[in-house]
């Protein structure tokens, strides 16, 4: 069973947008950020890009550092996942995925060579842990 | 265990990923507007058959998702 | 090498199972019943190396093994329990097209087929030690290994190959030792078990001393072990004299798998496993299912008590319902009920699991629920803060002082984490309408720059969460809830503003946003001296800067004394906690955790929802109809059940009482002349009032609430509400 005692999570500071779903589709990240879709009417910019502009008068946007995250080798991602989540990871790459792993809300972000893991910061010293034990418990 | 909801938005996921809402449904002995409205709260149908239930995705995009399903065999026969 | 048999040393050879290894010591494992080889019976079922129930036909001998018989009719066995060092299974999950059980013939077509048609597959081939134990619903199939549970989700098909099970015989003695089937018989005597001489009734198995027999069995005599067997052929009675019996009464499906998931259309069975059964004569007399012990006579009871279904016979007599599932009464159980009812009826349903497992095989893959910790969770610990799960939080419940804690609070100054307040953010065109339709108060008259605590009810009109609404500007609302309450509460929001089609933006930023509350009669000076000159006066929120930090500040008080609550970005959450405690250092400050603000806000009268207001507490019974505007001209939400539960008459109230020299444990009973008469939801030892302090929700009794209540032998007497500072000015000052 895969484990890997010392992937630290910082806390990702993002630009959060509420807005509609029409406004949503046409939002454009900056070369050099990473865009996540989390609902049809919510994204996450990191890093963040506060003047962004959204069609939308009632967009809410906000700095935001709800969640944590850390880089995982791709290698070792792949062979810890199987063994925390019951859901079949994307193929593509690049690819967003979310659900639950290690019963904790988590969001990835696939690389070719690394994934991205995104957790809510509360729980980030909850799945370190998970991860330095290789599995369950 | 490992029964499987598709999320619209986020994919097939476990059911460990939900949470359940109830979708009223009211009897149709109750034909008052008003008394419709009313009755949703202290009355309803506990429908043995196609229900259709709403469930929240905690786990992946929080939002609500819809499904039909049949509650004597405890199969998904649709996502809305 | 020796096995240890009810602590006793045995001889072994390498390569036999447990099984022959203790016939060959003349000691049955259950004491009798006809044994199979075949993992179908619970005949051989043992206790090995700390795991019971276990089949021993099925497991290998190993040196200093250690077996211990169960007992057919006995007590049960000891809870099972792992190896040491087996304490970690790993469950990984498999995702794949098909799961193809059983590595036999079937199974091997079965998987040249798959293949051959493009698709991914898991082959589970339990002589290649991957034993499945279950098919549950998606379909997912569970098998175990040597080192880890599988989880296989499979997309397509689930083929369940497992072969055929032989028919045990039903008469009197069957739970006798020395009978066997055909193939236990060939394989026992392939592992060195002297069976002696055994009469044959049907196939005779190879290189057996044996004298065949015919006829129906009519009864199995013996003390213990069988010593004669007694068929019936054309109406005459024969008795023979014999070492044992081996019997071959046909086959019938081994597919417990299949049973389990006998609804799901992706599970088929193939090969021996989709046969028909072969149906015995009617059993007349004997043991039917030797697992739960139901005799043929405990079925013709449950048939006199009118039962005709399989499965309600199952459910009423428990057969079928132990550890082989079925496999040995299903044959006799269909048999019985189609010579009373004339109709074949379908084998019943089967339960996981249908291969012991260890305590830590079934907990594999299981999590213990995640806790949530605030960014001021190493602070509080550096500060010796003793933290206590509430909700999903870790939460300081004290800092090993609870009463400097508490004066702290009441004669200074003190800060509390209160991050794990819900705390969201609306906006949309239709905000101020959907604040109106989900709140009971009139959201209206909140003016920017103002707060306004509230309930939320239900449609029941019950109230299940509390909390805040201040008006940010712009059509901008920030809303706060409790700590346990955010995630429904958000669920509720988003269903109501799609039921009721509000065009909303709705965050949630719970994890993203903390909170301090800086309170106590010295907490405003200490904030002046720090530079804040622009606090915002009582029940009114303002974005100011504190040492630096962007805080977006509240007025309002749960503890009773003045207070601020300061939300801000969890990253500079450790800053500001740092500078306050700094700062605090002249004026005495002092953190305080929970057992700190229970009994604060206790004092005060004010009401943590959930344990003061159960699941059915109405504003009017707790008091709280000044926070309910049945005026406003919206519908909403829970209005519609209070105009209707309002004509009733109240039947029980929450209200203050207090004890001068004993402090009742919450949910203690109150009676009044020996009847009940409520129920303690919170109480205190108030250090300020000196005498203890409570919440009662308490029942009128005919038309009359109780002043005076007798709790665990003391006398509690009624009070206004709230316990200490009446006028509030203290709060508010
Ligand atoms: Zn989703």
């Amino acid at each position: 069973m895969p484990a890997h005692n010392h992937i630290e999570f910082t806390r990702l500071i993002a630009t959060r947008i509420a807005t509609t779903a029409a406004a949503a589709d046409k939002l454009h990240a900056p070369a050099g950020s990473v865009m996540i879709r989390t609902a049809i009417d919510e994204t996450l910019i990191f890093p963040p890009v506060p003047d962004i502009s959204v069609d939308d008068d009632y967009a809410i946007i906000i700095e935001d550092g709800s969640y944590a995250s850390a880089w995982l080798d791709i290698d070792f991602a792949l062979r810890w996942l199987p063994y925390n989540c019951a859901w079949e990871m994307p193929t593509v790459r690049p690819a967003f995925a979310q659900g639950m792993i290690a019963d904790i809300a988590t969001k990835l972000y696939f690389e070719q060579e690394r994934v991205l893991m995104i957790v809510p910061a509360p729980y980030a010293a909850e799945m370190a842990a998970h991860l330095a034990h290789g599995g369950h418990a | 265990m490992s029964m499987n909801i598709s999320c619209p938005f986020c994919g097939d996921r476990p059911l460990e990923e939900f949470a359940y809402g109830e979708v009223y449904d009211i009897p149709e002995s109750i034909t008052d507007p008003d008394e419709r409205n009313l009755d949703r709260a202290f009355f309803y149908n506990n429908t043995a058959g196609v229900q259709r239930e709403a469930w929240f995705h905690s786990y992946g995009c929080r939002r609500w998702i819809y499904i039909q399903r049949d509650t004597i065999t405890d199969r998904i026969v649709k996502h809305e | 090498m020796k096995i240890i048999v009810d602590g006793t040393p045995i001889e072994a050879e390498a390569g036999e199972s447990v099984l022959a290894a203790m016939l060959k010591a003349n000691v049955h494992p259950t004491g009798g019943g006809c044994l199979c080889c075949g993992g179908d019976c619970p005949h051989c079922l043992a206790t090995v190396d700390g795991v019971s129930y276990m089949r021993t036909c099925q497991v290998h001998v190993h040196p200093g093994q250690v077996v211990q018989r169960h007992h057919y009719g006995q007590v049960e066995p000891p809870m099972p329990q792992g190896n040491a060092g087996s304490l970690d299974v790993p469950t990984r999950h498999v995702f794949c097209d098909a799961v193809i059980i059983g590595g036999g013939e079937s199974g091997q077509a079965a998987l040249a087929t798959a293949q051959a048609a493009g698709q991914t597959v898991m082959a589970l081939d339990a002589n290649q030690g991957q034993e499945a134990i279950g098919i549950y619903a998606g379909p997912m199939v569970v098998a175990k290994t040597a080192t880890e549970m599988l989880q296989i989700h499979a997309k397509q098909d689930v083929i369940v190959a497992t072969g055929a099970a032989e028919i045990q015989p039903v008469a009197p003695g069957n739970m006798l030792a020395g009978i066997y089937t055909t193939r236990a018989a060939e394989q026992l005597a392939q592992q060195g078990v002297q069976l002696g001489k055994v009469a044959v009734l049907g196939p005779v198995p190879k290189n057996v001393w044996h004298f065949p027999i015919t006829g129906r069995i009519v009864r199995f005599e013996g003390e213990g072990a069988v010593s004669a067997v007694v068929v019936e052929q054309d109406g005459v009675e024969t008795t023979h004299a014999c070492d044992g019996v081996v019997v071959g009464l046909g086959f019938h499906p081994r597919n417990a798998l299949a049973r389990q998931g006998h609804d799901m259309a992706q599970v088929r069975t193939v090969g021996d496993a989709a046969l028909a059964s072969d149906i015995p004569p009617c059993p007349v007399s004997g043991v039917v299912c030797p697992c739960s012990g139901i005799t043929v006579d405990d079925l013709q009871y449950t048939w006199d008590s009118g039962f005709r279904e399989l499965e309600l016979v199952k459910r009423s007599t428990l057969a079928g319902t132990g550890t082989c599932q079925g496999s040995c009464c299903i044959p006799h159980m269909r048999s019985f009920l189609a010579d009373r009812g004339k109709e074949l009826q379908a084998p019943f349903t089967a339960r996981p699991v249908t291969k012991q497992l260890t305590v830590e095989e079934i907990a594999a893959g299981a999590h213990f629920h995640p806790q949530a910790e605030t960014a001021l969770h190493g602070e509080h610990i550096a500060l010796g803060a003793q933290m206590e799960r509430s909700g999903s939080w870790w939460r300081p419940w004290n800092y090993g002082n609870y009463e400097a804690e508490y004066w702290a609070v009441r004669e200074a100054v003190s800060i509390m984490d209160v991050s794990t307040l819900g705390k969201m953010l609306l906006s949309g065109p239709d905000a101020l309408e959907f604040l109106q339709m989900i709140y009971p108060t009139n959201v209206k008259t909140i003016k920017p720059g103002r707060s306004r605590y509230v309930l939320m009810l239900n449609d029941r009109g019950y109230v299940f969460d509390d909390g805040l609404i201040a008006n940010e500007g712009n059509g901008v609302y920030a809303l706060t809830f409790t700590s346990g309450g955010s995630s429904n509460s958000e669920m509720f929001l988003r269903d109501r503003a799609e039921t009721f089609g509000m065009d909303i933006r709705l965050v949630n930023r719970t994890w993203g946003l903390s909170a301090i509350n800086v309170t106590g009669p010295l907490a405003k000076a200490m904030l002046q001296k720090m530079g804040v000159s622009d606090l915002p006066n009582w029940l009114e929120h303002k974005h100011i800067d504190v040492a630096g930090i962007a805080c977006h500040a509240y007025r309002l008080s749960f503890t009773g004394e003045w207070s601020v609550e300061l939300h801000h970005a969890a990253q500079d959450s450790v800053a500001l906690w740092r500078a306050l405690l700094a700062a605090g250092e002249e004026f005495g400050i002092r953190p305080h955790g929970l057992e700190t603000l229970r009994t604060l806000r206790l004092e005060k009268g004010h009401i943590i929802v959930g344990p003061d207001t159960g699941f059915d507490g109405t504003a009017r019974r707790i008091h709280h109809n000044w926070a309910v505007n049945m005026k406003k001209p919206y519908d909403f939400v829970g209005k519609a059940a209070i105009i209707r539960t309002n004509k009733t008459e109240l039947d029980k109230e929450l209200v203050g009482m207090t004890i001068p020299d004993y402090t009742p444990i919450e949910g203690d009973i109150a009676f009044v002349d020996g009847q009940y008469a409520g129920v303690v939801t919170s109480s205190a030892w108030s250090p300020v009032l000196k005498k203890a302090v409570m919440l009662v929700m308490l029942q009128y009794i005919d038309g009359v609430l109780p002043t005076e209540v007798t709790l665990s032998g003391h006398t509690a007497t009624r009070v206004d509400l709230p316990f200490y500072d009446k006028e509030s000015a203290r709060a508010r000052a």
